[in-house]
């Protein structure tokens, strides 16, 4: 197999670790260690997995949504990867040049975070949907396809309604801004929220609050990167 | 298609080795392991059949037809190795194709013989010599593995003709050392043979022992290591002081490394080494990508293995392949560390790697070995062969004095890093004696050390050290089974003539030894323990025992006692027990009991009653002095006799106390002055025991006395033809082994 980034024969070098072992990898080894794994980094809020210094256990931001709300509808974010300079390439090539096969090279590391965090809960996955116009824009929902890597039935309960895009916002206007999503069924009571990045954790927030007021107890979020 | 795959060709060439059954069932199972691997590669799983087929096919045997007693030859050979001139004889490989490789001795010298040559020779064909003893080491097998089966003394070289191209090369070699070895000090000479040239024979057997017991005789033999370097250091300065291109550099080298082999005497591990360094750089010559360190070196072991089948049988081929596989496969655990976490893991992971083979071949393992590792491999790797590669260049362009103070100091640091090694001494508490282990622990340990392996390169350090804990505890399955086995065990070890005995207790209650002796040399000068190295620490060893419980030494004549100073030093027995005509002995937590006739010594079941000596007689001869005692254990008695005469025999008779016994062990070697006819009677033992050398030089045993016990229906062996004698006892059943069929 030909790595999807570099196009280079994936063979890892043999190892005690890969010799008894057939699986075709998606990606090199090289450019895997390019990304950078959050778990792998010393320190992070215990909450949304930013990265801070050692003697904090919760982050500035997550300070703050607690200031600002009574309480937090959405219990725990986890994240594989940082947003350093390779991965914003790589998602750039990805979720704007429309490179749908490249959401593979993350298989991986989706499959093992879920399975270190979320292995022995029993969570019903809800990708983050995008807007009707956004997705015949890009043609696929990069929240859904990072969503189906980890392997669960996935339920669409969330719609979203087209509003500007989040990233011509500022950090204020986002976070009051009206509610995009809507929902128009019961929810389950165990929610995993999938997206591909938490920014500032708004998107994530608004979605978990519309399903917690459709009846979900608890809502935990997965992304692929926390910037 | 293949990349990183190729290992799996070189395992199934390898179990083409394996006996009918074994292999298939192996290859199965290789089916099975590698299943998802092969059933989505056909090319790949084709050829793993291919290779384990014509390996299978074309296995070499070990054996050959035996010849009973030598045979004279004449007729043309072929030399196949570099004639080596010692200072007493002339040896090279010679091939015929009805005999196969002949391992030949020339007493005169000839000046025309050489690599390739053909020779018409006049020889006397034999067998090489067998080992005779279990544990010890086998002259024959070791030629076996070489694919040499006869050896030939008394070559007398008629003529020969033909030379082949590699002559010129080993002649080249020949001069080199020639010269180094008259402009250098004897010291650094020595070193230099052994490091550079492969010959290792100038340094002091004592020093070798040394870094045999600290595992560390590796580095006394040209490594892979060593070729890395030399190799290394050509490359830096061709591309640094010569300014040459990376390409060109790359060339000079690949036509360098074929020569510096053979420089080396194309000893396995100088072969493995050198074929991966050439392979590396022609693939870097001509792709961009990096090429999988586990393909080259598998690559390299099939080609080896193509063009010498009994490569694989060869202890250094084993141990150069176990370690070097273990450490590229290591390759993720070795990055990223500190230099001393390196070298510990290195360490570590090679001494694991090679420790099956380790104890299959020596019995025992240096715990500490990594230690010692840790200061010698970078001194020699670092200091000594640099050091030496540049004395060599050194004689060349430099001026007589500078080679002389090069010289000089290499000399004094190497002497003193010599030293070093003797003052950590040989502690016991260092090495760890667990006997020849059996072929389905060696596997158990093989798969164990796999998983671990495994774990620890998925970093999942409990799995990992789980699996070293149970890997390690697998060598001390031997050491325990001693312990539940009821059978009593009475060994007459072949020491020629000289007597030395084992005595096992059931449920390794007591281990004894009943004599040792070492052989009477006509030259007096020779300070000889050969039959202690040779014969009866091996055994001792083979069979896991590092300490016995009590030594008894019939008398005080050399071929009784010869090395008991070396037992007591290095198997520290609890007593000593001797006949009461000497002083006892002082030694440290050794107690030394005089015996004399009417004591009776209990150790567990064991009972030694004495019959002799009688201290009232009147005693002039050493021999007389034997002390004699039946030892019973269960049921069983075996009566041992040390070197006594008539005299003593017609005493002890008298006595009124002397039974019938079941073994004999007969007096002084089967000598006429003893076994009196009124002596066999009255002992009238079932099975005689003689401890006598081959082709003595004293007409031992006295044809009269094999007459006389064959007369009265006594079974006899003897250690002269029937090598090391075992007798079992278990349940009232006794059962005897000869260890020569």
């Amino acid at each position: 197999m030909h790595c999807l980034i570099c196009y280079e024969s994936t063979e890892p070098s043999t190892t005690w670790a890969t010799m008894f072992d057939a699986e075709d990898r998606p990606v090199c080894s090289s450019c895997l260690e390019k990304f950078e794994r959050i778990d792998q980094v010393d320190h992070h809020c215990e909450k949304c997995m930013k990265i801070i210094s050692q003697h904090e256990t919760l982050c500035g931001d997550c300070h703050a949504w607690q200031g600002r709300l009574e309480e937090d509808p959405l219990t725990r974010n986890i994240s594989a990867f940082t947003y350093n300079d390779y991965m914003k390439d790589i998602m750039a090539q990805f979720k704007y040049r429309g490179d749908y096969e490249l959401v593979y090279v993350w298989k991986e590391a989706i499959t093992e975070t879920y399975d270190k965090h979320f292995g022995n809960q029993k969570l019903t996955v809800v990708p983050i949907p995008l807007s009707d116009k956004r997705l015949r824009e890009r043609g696929f929902n990069q929240a859904e396809a990072l969503a189906q890597l980890i392997g669960h039935p996935i339920q669409n309960l969330l719609i979203r309604t087209h509003s500007e895009k989040q990233s011509k916002k500022t950090k204020l206007e986002r976070i009051l801004s009206q509610n995009p999503f809507h929902t128009r069924k019961n929810s389950p009571h165990q929610i995993l929220l999938v997206d591909d990045i938490y920014t500032t954790g708004t998107t994530l927030r608004q979605a978990a609050e519309v399903l917690r007021s459709a009846g979900a107890q608890e809502v935990f979020s997965i992304t692929l990167i926390r910037s | 298609m293949m990349k990183g795959k190729w290992y799996i060709l070189a395992l199934s060439f390898v179990l083409g080795y394996l006996p009918s059954v074994i292999g298939f069932l192996s290859i199965i199972l290789l089916f099975i392991i590698w299943r998802k691997v092969l059933m989505k590669n056909r090319l790949l799983l084709f050829l793993t059949l291919i290779s384990f087929i014509s390996s299978y096919l074309t296995t070499p045997s070990l054996n050959s037809t035996e010849l009973q007693q030598p045979i004279n030859y004449e007729g043309w050979v072929s030399v196949k190795t570099n004639p080596e001139h010692t200072e007493t004889d002339l040896r090279f490989v010679a091939e015929t194709p009805e005999l196969g490789q002949l391992y030949l001795f020339a007493n005169s010298d000839s000046k025309t013989i050489k690599h390739g040559s053909k020779c018409l020779v006049q020889t006397q064909l034999e067998e090489p010599m067998d080992a005779t003893n279990p544990g010890q080491f086998s002259y024959k097998d070791y030629l076996a593995t070489l694919g040499i089966f006869k050896v030939g003394f008394q070559t007398d070289i008629i003529q020969c003709h033909n030379r082949s191209m590699l002559s010129y090369i080993f002649e080249f070699r020949d001069s080199l050392q020639q010269r180094l070895k008259s402009e250098l000090s004897t010291d650094t000479f020595i070193w230099l043979n052994a490091l550079i040239f492969g010959e290792r024979d100038g340094i002091d057997e004592a020093t070798i022992e040394q870094f045999q017991y600290w595992n560390i005789s590796h580095i006394l033999a040209i490594s892979g290591l060593h070729v890395g370097i030399v190799i290394a250091v050509l490359y830096v300065v061709l591309l640094n002081v010569v300014r040459t291109t990376k390409e060109r550099a790359k060339w000079v080298i690949i036509c360098f490394i074929p020569l510096y082999i053979l420089l080396a005497d194309s000893q396995p591990p100088v072969l493995r080494a050198g074929l991966m360094a050439t392979g590396l750089m022609i693939w870097s010559l001509f792709n961009q990508k990096k090429m999988d360190a586990a393909d080259i070196l598998s690559v390299v072991m099939i080609i080896l293995l193509l063009t010498d089948r009994y490569l694989l049988f060869q202890l250094s081929f084993q141990f150069s392949f176990a370690v070097t596989f273990s450490l590229i496969l290591s390759r993720n655990l070795l990055q990223n560390v500190s230099w001393f976490m390196l070298s510990l893991r290195v360490s570590l992971i090679s001494q694991l790697a090679i420790l099956p083979l380790q104890l299959y071949y020596f019995y025992f393992t240096n715990v500490f070995s990594f230690f010692m590792n840790l200061i010698y491999v970078p001194y020699f790797t670092l200091f000594v062969i640099p050091l030496l590669m540049i004395i060599i260049i050194s004689i060349y362009i430099l001026p007589k004095a500078m080679t002389g103070w090069l010289d000089q100091s290499f000399s004094f640091v190497q002497n003193k890093a010599i030293q070093l090694i003797s003052w950590f001494d040989e502690p016991d508490f260092a090495i760890w004696i667990v006997g020849q282990p059996h072929v389905l622990l060696m596997i158990a340990y093989t798969v164990l050390f796999l998983f671990m392996m495994t774990y620890w390169d998925f970093r999942r350090h409990v799995k990992a050290a789980i699996m070293g804990v149970l890997m390690v505890g697998v060598f001390y399955v031997p050491l325990w089974l001693p312990y539940l086995n009821p059978t009593y065990t009475i060994t007459m070890l072949d020491v020629g003539q000289s007597d030395s005995f084992v005595v096992e207790l059931p449920y390794r209650r007591g281990v004894f030894l009943i004599d040792a002796g070492e052989e009477v040399q006509p030259n007096i000068e020779d300070v000889q323990n050969e039959n202690f190295e040779n014969v009866i620490k091996p055994y001792l060893w083979s069979k896991g025992i590092s300490s016995i419980d009590a030594v008894w030494l019939s008398h005080l004549d050399y071929d009784h006692s010869g090395s008991i100073g070396h037992v007591i030093e290095e198997f520290r027995p609890e007593y000593l027990f001797t006949h009461s005509n000497m002083k006892p002995l002082n030694v440290k937590r050794l107690n030394h009991v005089l015996l004399q006739h009417g004591m009776t010594v209990n150790y567990g079941e064991a009972v030694f009653q004495v019959l002799a000596p009688n201290p009232d007689l009147n005693i002039t001869k050493e021999n007389d002095w034997s002390l004699v005692f039946i030892l019973k254990v269960d049921d069983y008695e075996m009566l041992f006799t040390g070197d006594i005469t008539k005299r003593i025999e017609t005493e002890i008779i008298q006595t009124g106390n002397l039974e019938s016994v079941d073994v004999l062990k007969v007096a002084h070697h089967g000598s006429k002055s003893s076994t009196s006819s009124e002596w066999l009677e009255q002992v009238d033992p079932q099975l005689a025991l003689i401890s006598v050398g081959e082709r003595n030089l004293y007409g031992h045993p006295h044809p009269e006395i094999v007459e006389r016990l064959n007369s009265n229906d006594v079974q006899t062996y003897r250690t002269d033809l029937h090598g090391a004698v075992i007798i079992k006892y278990h349940d009232g059943q006794s059962t005897i082994y000869r260890f020569r069929p």
